[in-house]
């Protein structure tokens, strides 16, 4: 069944479950992130069935998740930078999902379809590796959940320095500067045999 | 050898932050002044600083994890029908 985003009068929105997941809420948490891998998952098999496209982009994606999940909870909806900043976690599980699956078509293992199955093959990102760079991000946020989110809107989704800085409210220095703090600190957890 | 550990990081964080802002002629004088109240401190935050410029000629985390599927410079995938 596809998830529309729109909730259950009894249940809570994205901003209620936005809010709990902020104070430590961990079932929280976990709602808000299954509503939205749906909710995007549903979103691209939309985009992709509407205009008979092979691919869609995760940048594309997650704008119009905002807009359709802010359009129907209106004034009660987080901030663009908060919702943003939580899709793009969510697009990181959805594209190691979504190149694991690709691995196995290549290797002939499980049988799950997908609606590209040609060139999968040159540049294919190994599924172990992004596992790693996410259970370092993991570990990343726990110390600057900042520097955490943009790796995942730079890396994983690929937005620009330009629209990261926008949507967190931000400068682009500081969204670059963030970007290389970052990248040493998953190095280090990465190649945790490196002298400090 | 040693790991870099969250305690550790956060030592070093803001004065990352400084550095990053600043240009390299800028940055030595600052890393100078730094060594002379705390050498250990200065080291570390240099051995990062020479990290990020490895990391930024290596491309580190530049590839897309989509990079089989990018076009027109924007990242593609396709999903599960």
């Amino acid at each position: 069944m596809a998830c529309s985003g729109r909730m259950e009068t009894n249940n809570p929105t994205i901003g209620t479950l936005i809010a709990l997941a902020e104070l430590g809420d961990e079932a929280s948490a976990g709602k808000l992130f299954t509503l939205l891998y749906r909710e995007l998952h549903r979103l691209a098999k939309r985009r992709l069935a509407r205009q008979g496209d092979v691919s869609v982009s995760p940048t594309t994606l997650i704008h119009e998740a905002y807009l359709d999940m802010a359009g129907q909870e209106g004034q009660t909806f987080p901030d663009r930078g908060r919702f943003m900043a939580y899709a793009a976690k969510v697009m990181r599980g959805l594209i190691i999902d979504h190149v694991r699956n690709r691995l196995a078509i290549k290797r002939g293992g499980a049988f799950e379809l997908t609606s590209l199955t040609t060139n999968v093959g040159d540049a294919i990102s190994d599924d172990k590796e992004l596992a790693q760079i996410s259970q370092a991000l993991d570990q990343l946020a726990q110390v600057d959940s900042s520097l955490s989110q943009i790796v995942d809107l730079k890396f994983f989704c690929g937005f620009s320095f330009n629209e990261i800085a926008d949507m967190l409210g931000v400068s682009e220095r500081t969204a670059q500067r963030k970007w290389e703090k970052a990248r040493i600190y998953l190095h280090r957890i990465l190649r945790s045999d490196l002298p400090l | 050898m040693s790991k870099l550990t969250p305690d550790e990081w956060r030592k070093v964080s803001p004065y990352l932050d400084e550095a990053l802002e600043m240009v390299p002629e800028e940055r030595d004088v600052w890393l100078l002044s730094l060594t002379q109240k705390d050498a250990r401190l200065a080291s570390l935050v240099q051995a990062r600083l020479d990290e990020q410029q490895k990391l930024k000629q290596e491309s580190f985390l530049e590839r897309s994890p989509l990079g089989a599927e990018r076009t027109h410079g924007e990242r593609r995938f396709s999903v599960s029908r």
